[in-house]
């Protein structure tokens, strides 16, 4: 019992700590957070005294997170030099000291009120200062965070030839910025939340207002507050608590590094989920031909880019099916090749001493080693080792007689074709389907290929991504017919003129090219005349 | 939720359902059958044939029209009182399941002449109907999504191979026409009928449809399409083959495929590709069919999930499946199994709704 209870039993809760009112005195409230943070020694607590004979006062906020110029420039040397020097004194202010400070001396750009210590401390934590004052049973919080982030960088995983080079960072707020930049529009809302017990990370919602779809946002909404976790580190684990189905294989939010294809997804009706300490947005909700698409479609022309997104459907389906059909047409169909292929076929395999099953399974793990193993080494060695291992051990392998030369082809081109899918999480889990269907290959040819195929397909038409059908819109290609446009093909910019599915109906044009909706060419002539 | 799990298919969908039911096993021997039947003539059987299917189709949209949201059994209940409901919809029950049972049996016959045939039938029967229990669990939305993403590609892969297999027509091989007596073709037409059956999971999926004002247009076009595409196909078939040849071949469409000879191409034999596809056709006749089954199954014993009830017919289905011995078998106890069964869920049962709707729908106004 108490095995399987460990493994799938419920946690216990957790206590939540009471709420404490801050006092009027400045020695009981110092003596509350201090109980706090006792052991925390990047905690700065710098008493001193406003202004000439004024009251005790503190500030206090975490080293590395608070702008330590910002604090001796525009708090203390305000509240401790200024102060002395200028009129009203002390004592004719003594009442509304606290309002006085708020409003007159702390030149800081943003201050607020925390309600209660509890709070206060969230607060601190967070990169901001609080300042206390005695005989007042507030808390002033001034925003003064400032840490050490990294700049802005070209995003590593979704890049583009041609397009913005500017991709998310750690820090939350610079990416609503970089998101903001592109979207100067009042509809543009943002709304914080908090997520994670301990963590108390900062998870901001993005919409436009008019345009997106309600229902999405309301879901969004109730799924992040019904999160009771610990700690959230990456969207990644938000993207799990959140999604609809967590033991599908396949995706059901989009992350993304680029701001250019957050703000796309927002004018579109769809919900950009920011989290802090991450650059990986999470965009909602997702469709399997929302995955299939690069930001560069947009910015290229159409023609190339339509043939391009055709090459990725067919690159899918190599990934998916190239081992399996190797293996189910050399065990099973050989007469369905040309038969001089399948004679040459039979005469490199004459050696192999395993069936097909085994020689390609041998090949995908090795190739899923190197996949794994180039990852984790430094890119300069990571190149070399995809050398040696798919030339040398792909060469090797067939001199030794473990593989036929065909099988390696086969191999090489599935794992090159499975680079072609743009998001890296369809990706893994295309590899990771691909074993399935090489097992149901091996088991019954061709027909379990299409059998396969099958559950694969309807597992898709079932998923259903914050209540948007994942297969959209080709399950619905006949009411959604403007929703192809931007599918397998990708239309002239002219002729997207409509939003996606997420849109509101009245809120679906976005387009209007200005032009005679049927233009009679004798018309213009008469014009003309 | 815009769009929660309500179980609603949209009309499209459920077009694309009975076309996907109609079109499957009956494809393969059609060209043969309708030669036995009336010759070169065929087509104008099939014509007729499905004439008549839209005829007794427009009813079935009909009894849907009239009574929106309804399942097949309240619509029983309603028009037929109780005890008759339950008799007709264990009958339909019958219809269903041992049509699915058959459609397995012939699926895994032909599966193991073309595709394996060292393979025990079993593991067929089993696979597939595991596969079709996952379909079926996920429900009727599921199912209308993925007929609609099939149907697209799937016209598209078997147009493509049709006007390649034009190559080799000869277009005199139609000829004669208008030779058939009028009263032998007159004769086919049931058989004709037959061909088309499939249309009627409309009667049991009708109560999902979203839009039930719209419901008589799908047959009638389900039809058409499907009467475009046995057109095509028996057309094709006879020019590339001719009659002589067609008659002999058990399934003579797998013939017309084996004529074609991809110049260059990379696949030598066409026929286990034909298969592949055709395996998805026949998946998707035989789903509806377990569906339709399992849901008038859950109807009578009160469930609400399909998830235990889609188990329940499984041992019958498999039972059917394995009771023939030899082909000729099959197809003989099919015939006799929808001679007896079909007429009645196709045509009488509706027929008795439809005069049931029909006469209270008189009284009503007489009363007002």
């Amino acid at each position: 019992m108490g095995f399987w209870q460990k493994l799938f039993g419920k946690k216990k809760k957790i206590t939540k700590q009471e709420d404490i009112p801050p006092t009027k005195s400045i020695d009981k409230n110092l003596e509350i957070i201090k109980e706090f943070f006792k052991d925390c020694e990047d905690i700065v607590y710098r008493e001193f005294t406003i202004g000439e004979g004024g009251c005790k006062a503190a500030v206090i906020w975490t080293d590395g997170l608070a702008d330590r110029d910002l604090l001796n420039e525009f708090i203390l040397e305000p509240l401790m030099m200024d102060a002395r020097k200028v009129q009203p004194g002390y004592k004719e202010i003594k009442n509304n000291l606290v309002k006085f400070v708020e409003e007159k001396t702390l030149v800081t750009a943003d201050i607020g009120e925390a309600e209660t210590i509890n709070d206060a401390i969230t607060q601190i934590l967070s990169g901001e200062s609080a300042l206390l004052i005695d005989g007042s049973d507030k808390i002033i919080v001034i925003d003064s965070r400032g840490w050490q982030s990294r700049g802005i960088s070209e995003p590593e995983t979704e890049a583009v030839v041609r397009g913005p080079r500017d991709g998310f960072t750690e820090t939350m707020r610079f990416n609503t910025a970089q998101v903001r930049r592109r979207i100067r529009d009042p509809r543009l809302k943002l709304k914080h939340h908090q997520v994670g017990e301990r963590s108390k990370t900062d998870v901001a919602v993005m919409y436009v207002d008019d345009i997106v779809n309600k229902n999405v946002l309301k879901e969004v909404e109730e799924r992040l507050n019904k999160i009771d976790i610990d700690m959230i580190i990456d969207s990644g684990q938000l993207e799990e608590l959140i999604e609809d189905e967590w033991q599908s294989l396949f995706p059901q939010v989009q992350n993304t590094e680029r701001p250019d294809t957050v703000a796309s997804a927002l004018y579109h009706g769809r919900v950009a989920i920011l989290v802090d300490n991450t650059p990986f947005v999470l965009i909602v909700p997702t469709t399997f031909n929302m995955l299939m698409q690069s930001a560069e479609d947009y910015y290229e022309r159409w023609d190339i880019a339509t043939i391009i997104r055709i090459l990725r459907y067919f690159c899918i389906v190599i990934a998916i099916t190239a081992p399996a059909l190797y293996v189910g047409i050399t065990s099973f169909h050989p007469q369905m090749i040309p038969t001089d292929l399948a004679l040459a076929l039979a005469a490199t395999r004459r050696g192999v001493p395993f069936p097909a099953v085994v020689e390609a399974l041998i090949m995908e793990v090795t190739i899923e080693i190197l996949r794994e193993a180039s990852i984790r080494l430094p890119g300069s060695i990571g190149s070399t080792i995809g050398i040696v291992g798919g030339l040398v051990i792909g060469q090797a392998a067939v001199e030794a007689g473990i593989v036929g030369p065909l099988m390696v082809i086969v191999v090489a081109i599935t794992a090159i074709a499975s680079f072609a899918i743009p998001s890296y999480n369809l990706a893994i889990a295309v590899r990771l389907i691909r074993f399935g269907l090489l097992f149901s290959a091996a088991a019954f040819g061709l027909y379990g290929i299409m059998l396969a195929i099958l559950v694969i397909l309807i597992h898709l038409c079932s998923l259903k991504s914050f209540g948007m059908p994942y297969l959209s819109p080709f399950i619905t290609f006949v009411q959604d017919s403007s929703d192809l446009k931007d599918t397998v093909v990708r239309v002239p910019h002219l002729a997207m003129n409509k939003r996606d599915i997420n849109a509101p109906k009245k809120e679906k044009g976005r387009l209007d090219d200005h032009q005679e909706e049927d233009f009679d060419i004798e018309d213009n002539i008469d014009e003309k005349k | 939720m815009m769009y929660s799990n309500n179980d609603k298919i949209s009309i499209p969908q459920m077009v694309n359902i009975s076309i996907l039911t109609m079109i499957g096993i009956g494809v393969l021997t059609l060209p043969r059958r309708l030669l036995e039947e009336a010759g070169t003539d065929g087509w104008l059987v099939l014509i007729l044939g499905g004439l008549v299917g839209i005829v007794v189709s427009l009813t079935h949209g009909y009894i849907v029209k009239s009574f929106p949201g309804k399942s097949f059994f309240q619509i029983l209940s309603l028009t037929l009182t109780r005890p008759i409901a339950y008799i007709v919809a264990i009958y339909t029950i019958v219809y269903f399941i041992g049509m699915t049972g058959y459609v397995v049996r012939l699926f895994a016959m032909i599966i193991r002449e073309f595709l394996l045939p060292r393979t025990p039938p079993q593991l067929v029967i089993f696979s597939v109907l595991f596969v079709s229990l996952y379909l079926v669990r996920e429900g009727i939305e599921v199912l209308g999504r993925m007929a609609e993403v099939i149907i697209v590609p799937l016209t598209v892969v078997i147009l493509a191979l049709f006007i390649i297999s034009w190559g080799n027509a000869e277009v005199s091989n139609l000829l004669p026409v208008f030779q058939t007596p009028f009263v032998e073709i007159i004769k086919a037409v049931p058989f004709a009928l037959f061909s088309f059956l499939g249309f009627e999971v409309l009667l049991i999926f009708g109560g999902f449809v979203d839009e039930p004002v719209k419901s008589m247009k799908v047959g009638p076009i389900a039809i058409f399409i499907v009467l475009l595409a046995y057109l095509i196909l028996n057309a094709s078939t006879l020019a590339t083959l001719g009659a002589q040849q067609t008659e002999n071949l058990i399934w003579p469409l797998v013939g017309t495929f084996d004529t074609i000879d991809f110049p260059g191409a990379f696949i030598e034999n066409v026929e286990v590709f034909i298969m592949g596809v055709w395996i998805i056709t026949v998946f998707m006749t035989m789903v509806p069919l377990h569906l339709a089954g399992t849901m008038l199954i859950m109807e009578l014993a009160g469930g609400k999930e399909y998830n235990y009830y889609a188990l329940l017919p499984l041992p019958f289905i498999t039972l059917l499946s394995i009771w023939d011995d030899s082909i000729a078998d099959v197809y003989e106890n099919l015939g006799s199994f929808s001679d007896y069964t079909a007429y009645g869920v196709v045509i009488l049962i509706p027929l008795g709704i439809f005069i049931s709707t029909v006469m209270k729908r008189r009284k009503k106004d007489k009363a007002a």
